[in-house]
């Protein structure tokens, strides 16, 4: 709880989405901060930029990205990455997060996040590549675990083993998001509490909580529906696990009424709180 | 090749081309076969990029339908697989594409899109500081005739037969579309962005053809040659071209002169 209280402490925040805008602008809402996605921002001008600015003025921010395909056994683009390092010298961001995936090859962008085979080859080579990209940005990389409908027949280790590896391996943050834990257990049928309590505890810097789309024999992360239940309930032992760690609600599709978000904010906050409370 | 870069480049040709070499790779086991969690990306694939042009290209899609819009959107993914790490830039090729299709409507469907691209260009174009009035008005007669311009990086002339523009005003307005009519003399249309705002209106051929020179870099008295050689009479010819140049300094399209 003392945590919850420290004044470093960037509690709890929303994805900044341009539905909101406006109302934010005009609101000022009880947000602790926004996370931007990067690439909705990689323009050369006009609203994105405006806004952006205007909201930067009045709230800290983190910077999300989908596009590092930091994964890919193509070279890292670098015509991205100085875009996304001079973004950041405009937004000045609490950190930088993309995911733990490829999204193409040979230069032809699936625009999607794909999931990489839990080998020491994958290891070494993201791990490396994290690296490589740490010493161009000047500061630490946040990775997100991504939600995944296959897993590799090369495998040779669980998911939460590989994440722990490559975030030792390469010195940087997890970005865990509980919704892609609990979608990847139901698709794969693990026990999303061995994933989290394998996880290692000063890795974890920020989470995401958000919805899914459940079908039955399998789930797919539509990132479009307010949290569900078995979500908040897995939040619950993430907080348990990892104290005080930023979290936000992350939605992407099917916008709702910003109040809609607010609501859902104030219950992470109260889980967050009562969790902790129980905990100190 | 290294056993990332192969379960890489066979799960890229099966979203690609179909090619199912991948589920050699993939785990079985669970409540759905290899080929349906395979699938799954398949289907986001298309569904993602898909969206993506339906909503850069909205009237379009109006137009056409879900059904016939998604035919043409999954022929255009799979012709040009995005090579961009922004969506924003997937769709610039799209008008091309559709006017290489056959059907007697290509070319009208080519032409709306056009029109809507250059609504996405002209909304994410770079910022400019705009021409202060003073800067202008402290120039001299005798310096008028080398005068240059130097216009917003929004501004773009759409040109078409078609009546692209009436269908375009009906979907975002949501009216019922018009009929469909071709024109014997192609219309100019300007769009650009004035500070957050797109703006559009139409260009007769004499304004666009000394906005087109005043574009490439000609001065003042060499655009009023340019319109003396495209059989414009010549006796009013200065004070029009001032009168429009007044219009695109008004409009904003104008943000330096040198």
């Amino acid at each position: 709880m003392n945590k919850l209280l420290d004044e470093n402490f960037l509690g709890f925040g929303l994805g900044l989405r341009s539905d909101y805008y406006q109302q934010i602008i005009d609101e000022k809402p009880a947000v602790d901060w926004f996370e931007i996605l990067t690439e909705n921002y990689l323009v050369d001008g006009g609203k994105p930029l405006y806004f952006l600015d205007k909201i930067r003025a009045d709230y800290p921010m983190v910077m999300h990205g989908v596009s590092m395909s930091i994964g890919s056994t193509d070279p890292l683009d670098y015509t991205y990455l100085k875009q996304l390092k001079a973004l950041a010298e405009r937004v000045e961001p609490q950190w930088i997060s993309d995911h733990l995936c490829w999204t193409g090859q040979n230069q032809v962008n699936l625009h999607d996040l794909m999931p990489l085979p839990y080998t020491r080859e994958a290891i070494n080579h993201v791990a490396a590549r994290i690296r490589e990209v740490q010493d161009f940005l000047g500061r630490q990389l946040v990775i997100e675990n991504v939600s995944s409908y296959v897993t590799y027949r090369e495998d040779e280790m669980t998911e939460w083993d590989f994440i722990g590896e490559v975030t030792k391996a390469a010195d940087c943050h997890l970005l865990l998001d509980v919704n892609n834990v609990y979608v990847s257990a139901r698709n794969h049928g693990f026990d999303p509490l061995d994933y989290i309590s394998a996880l290692p505890i000063s890795a974890v810097r920020q989470l995401h909580l958000a919805g899914h789309t459940d079908y039955g024999s399998y789930v797919v992360d539509t990132h479009d529906q307010p949290v569900p239940d078995p979500v908040w309930d897995l939040a619950v032992k993430v907080f348990e696990r990892f104290g005080a760690v930023p979290a936000m609600i992350e939605r992407d599709d099917n916008m709702p009424a910003f109040s809609e978000l607010m609501a859902e904010l104030a219950h992470l906050r109260r889980i967050a709180k009562d969790t902790l409370l129980v905990a100190a | 090749m290294s056993s990332l870069a192969r379960i890489q480049a066979q799960f890229h040709r099966q979203l690609l081309q179909g090619d199912s070499n991948v589920l050699t790779h993939i785990q079985s086991g669970g409540q759905i076969t290899p080929a349906q969690r395979v699938s799954i990306y398949e289907t986001g694939y298309f569904a993602r990029l898909t969206e993506v042009l339906a909503t850069d290209y909205k009237v379009l899609w109006m137009v056409l339908g879900d059904e016939e819009f998604s035919v043409l959107a999954k022929a255009y993914i799979i012709a040009k697989p995005s090579r961009y790490f922004s969506l924003r830039w997937f769709g610039q090729d799209f008008a091309q594409f559709l006017s290489e299709q056959e059907g007697e409507h290509a070319n009208m469907l080519a032409q709306l899109a056009r029109l809507e691209w250059a609504f996405v260009d002209a909304f994410n174009s770079a910022d400019v500081t705009m021409l202060a009035l003073e800067k202008i008005a402290s120039v001299t007669p005798e310096n008028w005739p080398t005068l240059r311009f130097k216009f917003h990086p929004s501004l773009q002339v759409v040109t078409h037969d078609w009546n692209v523009l009436s269908f375009w005003r009906a979907g975002r307005e949501e009216q019922p579309f018009p009929e469909l009519e071709h024109s014997q003399n192609s219309q100019k249309m300007l769009v650009w962005r004035k500070a957050l705002t797109t703006q559009y209106r139409t260009l007769s051929i004499d304004e666009a053809c000394a906005l087109s020179a005043a574009v490439d870099g000609l001065n003042f008295s060499e655009i009023c040659q340019v319109l003396v050689e495209q059989q414009m009479p010549d006796a009013e010819l200065a004070s029009i071209v001032i009168g429009w140049l007044q219009n695109w300094l008004a409009e904003g399209l104008i943000c330096d002169i040198e």
